[in-house]
């Protein structure tokens, strides 16, 4: 990867695909939950071993799955920090745009990913299929902006190669404004446009409520 | 309540959190796999917030083993309880 567009649009793919999980580890996190509250109404005054084992396990796992989400939404923070910081304006969307999609578009449930995976092939197979198709498709989609916009303005030299992993990226934000800064700005903007990063505004708002809430880490 | 019905209630409920362990495997796998994308697209950065990423990333994929296995090791135990009635 080492157009700058290429670079955001893997970045905010992953992004959105740690959303995902993070969603769906929240999801498994109530069903555990609510299994245990079952189990322990069940075994209610029971002292055996088992039985205080298994509610004690539970409990524990519950807690270890907050860490898990918790650490999720830092990494994808900082996933859009480091976005932000080689392409100024690239990631996220606001919190209202967010949440109208989040009431539109449903997570997907862990059982069905599950169902899914035992249909046919390997589990990881289908669950990379349906968690990166977005991302995928906005990579494709990023590459063919910057071909047209490269057809469009005859410059077809490599100009528009702005930045690449192995230098320094941040070069990209101190180059006086040209056409390949120009190039930059319309394929990010195709980017936020094609990634839709519904999940990002969600975790923004739930760290903040998190940290509001005083219980983050 | 009969034993049979404290029996079957404690299966349907252990075989809820069975399921809820296998769709933590899958998280942990699509953790992993995301966090390679990201070191693999930011190779030979050095930048603050891709350290933190990965780092993060990382230890959500600890948390997410860890929780796998107390909810299968919980699920044994409460079969073994139910097994016992």
């Amino acid at each position: 990867v080492g157009d700058l567009g290429e670079v955001v649009a893997a970045l905010l793919a992953a992004r959105d695909r740690i959303g995902r999980i993070a969603d769906e580890g929240r999801a498994s996190r109530g069903k555990i939950a609510e299994a245990a509250a079952r189990f322990e109404a069940v075994i209610r005054g029971s002292a055996d071993g088992n039985v205080l084992v298994a509610a004690d396990r539970w409990r524990r796992a519950e807690h270890h799955l907050d860490l898990m989400i918790g650490r999720l939404l830092t990494g994808a923070m900082a996933i859009d920090e480091y976005v932000r910081a080689i392409a100024p304006g690239a990631s996220g969307s606001s919190d209202v745009e967010a949440g109208r999609r989040e009431q539109a578009e449903p997570p997907v449930s862990g059982q069905r990913l599950l169902d899914e995976s035992q249909d046919a092939g390997t589990r990881m197979d289908r669950f990379q299929r349906l968690i990166t198709a977005k991302g995928d498709d906005a990579v494709d989609a990023t590459k063919s902006t910057a071909q047209a916009i490269r057809a469009l303005t005859h410059r077809d030299d490599g100009s528009a190669q702005v930045a690449h992993t192995e230098q320094p990226v941040f070069q990209a934000r101190v180059q006086p404004a040209s056409v390949p800064d120009l190039l930059t700005g319309v394929v990010t903007a195709a980017i936020v446009g094609v990634t839709g990063t519904r999940a990002f505004g969600r975790l923004i708002r739930r760290l903040r409520e998190r940290r509001e809430r005083g219980d983050d880490e | 309540v009969s034993v049979e019905q404290v029996r079957a209630e404690i299966a349907e409920t252990a075989d809820a959190v069975e399921r809820a362990a296998r769709v933590l495997g899958v998280l942990h796998s699509g953790v992993l796999e995301a966090a390679g994308r990201v070191g693999e697209t930011t190779r030979g950065t050095d930048h603050p917030a891709v350290a933190q990423a990965l780092t993060r990333l990382a230890e959500a994929a600890g948390e997410a083993r860890e929780a796998r296995s107390l909810l299968a090791e919980g699920v044994d135990h409460a079969r073994r309880f139910a097994g016992a009635l």
